[in-house]
């Protein structure tokens, strides 16, 4: 436990995860996110997924300065971040409109119940994540990392500094902690 | 659950693991030993386990989709404030644009959101950009901004003019009008562009489904999603850069969607393109350095009236269209004013500026050599600003009359607090900078009443006025001060007065730098007179010594004679150095006056390490930000500049200009010269914009500073001048060149230095605007030995024999031309002339002798 905390001050630190390198790599991976949702609408065809996103952001991040001296996987981490960011801010933005937050919005119809759902269970993550923290801050990072930047097994191994096998363990009994804290909300409107 | 507890649960769990499926739950109730509790989550972890279902398991690419998933998201609402959103009109890379009716008047606008604008301040920032930009454009052809606010979430909109209309090209499709009519259409595009580049926005994605043609056939221009302010230069450029641009390629710049480099010249390049598809109903061949000429395509398309076209009028618009799609920004119409004035010239059957001139004579090229005779004029005054400071920089050690010193400066306190400030009320509204002018200009005289019995103290009091006014280049008035304490000091201490001589000396250096008419001459004979003064007294001070070499360094700098001021100010240094009364500071400024005599010989080289020397040496005593080595990093700047090491100036000025600015203020001299030279270098480099920019700020400030009619003033007006002209802004630039020139010749006099740089300048933009017979005129008139002496450069008299050459040439005066041209002939074929001046005068030789059309 504690050599993986040395591991994380002394490991892949040059890029800071303060405010303005998680903004804008926040800004481009949403708008590649973007993209590639109205491209997916349009065609029916482009399959969306958050590795390629983050890859995107790469392609189009690492010639300038800042990013120069980082490596793939790092910097797919803390686009992890980023992209945790994004989708937590969203879902709770979109859940306090739904709780009739104030516009005098009128709902047309009950759309996007599955939507719903989803958002709700993406808070749901985002609380379990924050509880795994205090308990293991190295397996909250592992599935931030491996979840909302879609690295594989042996980058997330990389980034981490920790052996394949020993983090699929990990990784394994995270996760069923995790699914166990998220309730399910499938299209059940007025449960809650 | 604390760690130790979770450690316990995945231990569990992983034991579990090992056994089949169907033992598990016995076995964790089993090894749980009775604590319930730690079974219970043991076999929630299992079954989730086995489920294998969760969000976690099913991947973030669905979530992301349906979180990002916009318009189902406004599709859901239907009503805020006043307005009743209706349908969706479509949706870019920044937010979604609904149709929406106003209840009360039944307005019907649309709506533009920024979809999940809680998720990213720069977002944020970026649509309240577009709205502040559209905002300010109210003009017939834009579609105009009536509202903006935001939801309750905080999701922002703005609503704008309706326009129910097609897209420009499907108009044209569907109504088949004549070339001629296409083109009056195209042409109200572009003015609508023109007047948002007059209020220095850029569009950066023109196109044809930005451009709605309504019913009665009015174009209105949309979208400024990704336009951009062009003075802009703290929005950060990764911003543009790194940032996901969404425009359109086949219409896009190469500069812009290869380098993400932005300029108006960009929009030309889409206008460029629309015009060829407008006239073809084809888009040109994308990123061919030769596309097919518009006339070959449109016959090819059967595009509607192309037959009625004449040969020479399709050869016409070939050269316009082409000219407006070079991939090279410097080979295109450089403004869209310039592209403008080639669809007015083609509609009024007149010769365009883009057919290659009839003589075969490329008047851009001429472009880079005159842009360099105003460079060193800048230059010029640049090295003026930092002389003045130099020159009425308090010098060290005179220590010999401290008591008497410190009389006079209680007296001076005196009336400086009771009289000239006293009567001042600092409080009074309206411009304090001009009111303290005119109110030390009214002090001059109640000097010598208040000080009738002191005359010593009056004197040093108008030396101080003197001063001021020098730094201000108010130079009637310096003058008039100099003059006047110079004549009390001889009445106190006698003819022999060696603080008279030392006035006398520092009038001759104003003179000497003030480039009006006949001024050199005054400081010569200035000079003469304080030798004299001086081979009478029998011990003069080492000041009036070190004086002495500086004014004849001065005058050997304004005469273009910077190995006799290097001569100059080495002796002035070697003086300074001999006795303990400069310090080391004043002996590093002396230094720099032999720096800026190699700067001006053009030998950066020597003056480079020279510059760099003291700037070490004052970081040593005075510490690395003071002001003073900030001033010396001007010079350094300058070093640069005339080594041609255009790139590392702007680098050098863009490093000190904050600190500058912190220590000094604005509109502090030093400050100007630093932009002065920066515009200086951006101008060599033709990045026009940039230098247009540097040259108006610092324009301004010294408007603000020293009044309309300064030489500084005057001189920055006639280079932003020539930077429009060179951009293409060819009203603007004229309308300031002839402005400078009135100021000019009001101020100096038609033969100064100055006003000749400016003619020079005016002639420039006069040529480019096709207007040779006036252009021919102000070229006469130039006296060419005074505006050399300005511009420190001996060559100008080729350079103006040049443009003349040229101008001649074109008006068809080819035995003037002739003329003109070996005049230029002495200077430019000399061996120490550049090989790209040789070429131009080569060009204009040929021009005179090929056979005529």
């Amino acid at each position: 436990m504690s050599a993986w905390g040395n591991r994380q001050k002394d490991g892949p630190a040059e890029l800071s995860e303060d405010r303005h390198t998680i903004d804008s790599l926040f800004s481009l991976t949403y708008e590649e996110l973007r993209r590639f949702a109205s491209r997916a609408r349009r065609d029916g065809a482009v399959t969306l997924s958050s590795s390629g996103l983050v890859h995107e952001a790469w392609l189009r991040l690492k010639d300038s300065p800042r990013f120069a001296s980082v490596s793939v996987p790092h910097f797919k981490a803390v686009a992890a971040k980023a992209m945790r960011r994004i989708l937590i801010d969203e879902a709770r933005r979109r859940n306090a409109r739904k709780r009739g937050g104030g516009e005098a919005f009128v709902p047309l119809d009950g759309a996007a119940q599955q939507m719903i759902s989803c958002q709700d269970e993406l808070l749901d993550l985002d609380a379990a994540l924050d509880e795994l923290e205090r308990v293991s801050p190295r397996q909250a990072r592992m599935i931030e990392i491996r979840f909302f930047s879609g690295l594989d097994v042996s980058e997330t191994a990389e980034v981490l500094g920790v052996s394949e096998s020993a983090m699929e363990r990990d990784w394994r009994a995270a996760k069923a902690w995790l699914a166990g804290r998220i309730r399910p909300h499938t299209a059940q409107p007025g449960t809650e | 659950m604390d760690s130790l507890r979770w450690e316990q649960m995945q231990r569990l769990f992983h034991q579990a693991l090992e056994r089949p499926e169907t033992k598990r739950n016995a076995f964790v109730a089993d090894a749980a030993a009775g604590d319930s509790e730690l079974a219970t989550a043991v076999m929630r972890m299992l079954e989730a386990d086995g489920r294998n279902s969760s969000l976690l398991d099913r991947g973030l690419d669905e979530v992301a989709r349906q979180v990002v998933e916009s318009s189902l998201d406004l599709a859901a609402f239907r009503e805020f404030g006043p307005y009743r959103i209706q349908k969706v009109l479509g949706e870019g890379g920044m937010g979604v644009v609904w149709l929406a009716q106003r209840q009360d008047t039944a307005q019907v606008v649309a709506i533009k959101f920024l979809a999940n604008a809680g998720m990213s301040p720069a977002r944020r920032e970026h649509f309240a950009r577009e709205i502040k930009t559209l905002a300010r454009l109210k003009h017939p052809f834009i579609a105009r901004l009536y509202d903006a606010g935001s939801l309750a979430d905080g999701t922002p909109w703005f609503a704008m003019e309706y326009v129910e209309g097609v897209r420009l090209t499907e108009y044209l499709r569907e109504h088949r009008r004549s070339i001629r009519d296409r083109l009056q259409l195209f042409r109200s595009v572009c003015d609508a562009v023109q007047y948002a580049h007059g209020r220095e926005i850029i569009h950066r994605d023109l196109k044809p489904s930005n451009v709605l043609v309504e019913k009665d056939g009015t174009p209105k221009l949309l979208d400024f999603g990704i336009a951009k302010q062009w003075q802009n230069t703290d929005e950060p450029s990764d911003q543009t850069r790194a940032g996901p641009r969404f425009f359109s390629r086949d219409y896009a710049a190469p500069e812009w969607a290869d380098d993400g480099e932005a300029g108006f010249y960009t929009d030309v390049y889409s206008l460029g393109v629309m015009l060829y598809e407008v006239l073809t109903g084809a888009l040109p061949d994308h990123g061919s350095d030769a596309p097919e000429k518009p006339s070959v395509v449109a016959r090819k398309t059967h595009s509607a009236g192309a037959e009625k076209l004449s040969k020479a009028e399709w050869n016409d618009l070939d050269a316009l269209c082409l000219k407006a799609t070079q991939r090279s920004p410097a080979e295109r119409y450089r403004s869209v004013e310039a592209l403008l004035r080639d669809v007015d010239h083609f509609l009024k059957g007149e010769q365009l500026d883009a057919q290659p001139d009839t003589l075969g004579y490329r008047l851009r090229k001429f472009a880079a050599r005159n842009r360099r005779a105003v460079v060193s004029a800048s230059a010029v005054f640049t090295l003026v600003a930092l002389l003045v400071v130099f020159f009425t920089a308090r010098l060290a050690g005179e220590r010999d009359r401290a008591n008497r010193e410190r009389a006079i400066a209680t007296a001076m306190n005196r009336f400086l607090s009771d009289d000239l400030l006293g009567r001042a009320d600092p409080f009074r509204s309206g411009n304090a900078g001009e009111t303290f002018a005119q109110m030390v200009k009214q002090a001059s005289p109640r000097i010598d009443l208040q000080f009738k019995t002191e005359p010593l103290i009056a004197a040093r009091l108008h030396q101080t006025l003197a001063g001021a006014f020098d730094k201000r280049s108010d130079f009637p008035q310096a003058r008039q001060e100099y003059e006047q304490a110079e004549r009390l000091f001889r009445q106190a201490e006698g003819p022999s007065s060696q603080d008279a001589a030392l006035l006398r000396l520092q009038r001759a250096a104003m003179e000497a730098r003030s480039f009006e008419g006949g001024s050199l001459a005054r400081a010569k004979s200035l000079v003469t007179d304080a030798e004299r003064t001086i081979a009478r007294i029998a011990k003069p001070k080492t000041e009036l010594a070190v004086w002495l070499y500086t004014a004849r360094g001065v005058i050997a700098l304004s005469e273009t004679d910077p190995r006799g001021a290097e001569q100059n100010f080495s002796a002035a240094l070697r003086a300074a150095s001999a006795d303990g009364s400069f310090d080391e500071t004043a002996r590093e400024k002396i230094t720099q006056l032999i720096a800026v005599s190699y700067i001006k010989r053009g030998d950066g080289a020597r003056a480079e390490p020279l510059c760099r020397e003291v700037i070490a040496s004052l970081a040593r005593t005075s510490g690395p930000g003071s002001p003073d080595v900030l001033r010396a990093r001007i010079y350094l700047t300058q070093t640069l500049l005339v080594q041609r090491k255009f790139a590392d100036a702007i680098e050098e000025a863009n490093a000190i200009y904050p600190s500058l600015v912190k220590h000094l203020g604005e509109e502090h001299e030093a400050v100007l010269s630093l932009l002065g030279t920066r515009a200086a270098a951006e101008g060599s480099l033709t990045r026009w914009d940039d230098a247009i920019r540097d040259d108006l700020a610092v324009y301004r400030i010294a408007v603000k500073k020293q009044g309309p009619a300064s030489l500084y003033s005057i001189g920055m007006l006639s280079d932003a001048a020539l930077s429009q002209c060179e951009a293409g802004h060819y009203s603007e630039g004229e309308a300031n060149a002839r402005q400078a020139f009135q100021l000019s010749s009001n101020a100096f006099g038609l033969r100064a230095g100055l006003t000749g740089g400016v003619a020079y300048t005016l002639a420039f933009c006069l040529s480019k605007l096709n207007r040779l017979g006036e252009a021919a005129e102000l070229l006469q008139n130039i006296d060419v030995s005074a505006t050399a002496q300005q511009a420190g450069d001996p060559n100008v008299g080729a350079d103006v024999a040049l443009l003349q050459g040229e101008v001649a040439a074109r008006r068809g005066d080819f035995e003037s031309a002739r003329h003109f041209a070996d005049l230029a002939a002495p200077t430019l074929d000399a061996p120490s002339a550049s090989a790209a001046d040789k070429k131009e005068l080569q060009t204009l030789r040929d021009t005179i002798a090929a056979p005529r059309r």
